[in-house]
């Protein structure tokens, strides 16, 4: 499996999903829950930083570290997803994002319990998410 | 490769203490130094401070290792390699989207560098902004330290060259 992590952002800022696929490596440092939360809310601020350095519409989309990858696609409503994963298949991540975002726009925007700044808990989402994730080689 | 823009160099506290913008020319055959910079220096300084929080942040969300720096991330429209080093200079190259991590280029840039720059008995590099400011100077004064080598200039110019070609 070669994609780490999935993180999914509000337009605020807010992690509304996480999904983590793979054990963290034990020389990689320990994060609880809330820093994740933390962590993935500064990306946010980065996001608008790289905005703002130069001028682009979208903001940071790559950042390449040590052997992973971390790519971000931001949807014109605001929303940001993001995912880490091993720096072989940085190729076949924008394709996954985009098959996420449809997921999102299936599963959860239609339903009508979901309400835009909450976090996203939908059974259905995270086994199609596990699933969509499996199939990136 | 013909798409490199900047090389920018910051110091241990983040100020820029070398600029040198670069354009293609394809009459020459050579990438030329512009005065017109790529970045302005209010990108300049948000581009510090973007390299300054990246690191921890790349650290701590690492699955890997911990010790993982970043090598490069990219924008729409460019791309930027960094390199820091152990003595916390870190070096920037601003270069078009889709290009590949420099890291190899940036390890030789330093190599150049450590050469012409620092092993120079002539170079002061901490002329402090840590002593005690200088009365009326303007505000936008360019932060002490600054690298005016020109042999550093000439090295890397024709480094770059090569790479663009």
């Amino acid at each position: 499996m070669v994609i780490h992590s999935l993180f999914i952002l509000s337009q605020s800022g807010n992690l509304i999903y996480n999904q983590v696929f793979q054990e963290r490596s034990p020389e990689a440092s320990k994060i609880s829950a809330n820093d994740q939360i933390l962590l993935a809310s500064v990306f946010h601020g980065f996001h608008t930083m790289g905005r703002a350095i130069d001028g682009s519409k979208s903001g940071i989309e790559k950042v390449y570290f040590g052997e992973c990858v971390l790519e971000c696609r931001g949807t014109p409503t605001g929303l940001k997803l993001f995912v880490i994963a091993d720096r072989s298949s940085a190729d076949a991540l924008t394709k996954f994002l985009s098959a996420i975002y449809e997921l999102l726009a299936d599963i959860v925007l239609k339903n009508p319990f979901q309400s835009l700044q909450q976090p996203i808990r939908s059974e259905l989402f995270t086994q199609s998410v596990s699933k969509t994730a499996l199939a990136v080689k | 490769m013909s798409s490199i823009c900047m090389l920018v160099i910051f110091n241990r506290s983040g100020e820029p203490i070398f600029e040198r913008s670069y354009q293609w020319s394809p009459t020459m055959r050579a990438l030329l130094p512009q005065t017109t910079p790529c970045l302005n220096d209010e990108a300049v300084g948000l581009l510090s401070g973007l390299v300054f929080s990246l690191r921890p942040f790349v650290s701590k969300i690492s699955p890997k290792n911990s010790a993982d720096s970043v090598n490069c991330f990219t924008t729409e429209e460019k791309t930027y390699h960094l390199l820091e080093t152990a003595t916390g200079l870190k070096f920037i190259i601003v270069t078009g989207p889709n290009v590949t991590p420099m890291t190899n280029e940036l390890q030789q840039i330093y190599q150049l560098f450590a050469s012409t720059v620092a092993l120079n008995p002539l170079n002061r590099p901490h002329q402090a902004s840590e002593d005690a400011p200088s009365e009326g100077k303007a505000d936008n004064k360019k932060p002490n330290g600054q690298i005016v080598s020109a042999s550093f200039c000439t090295a890397l110019d024709s480094f770059l060259t090569r790479l663009s070609s």
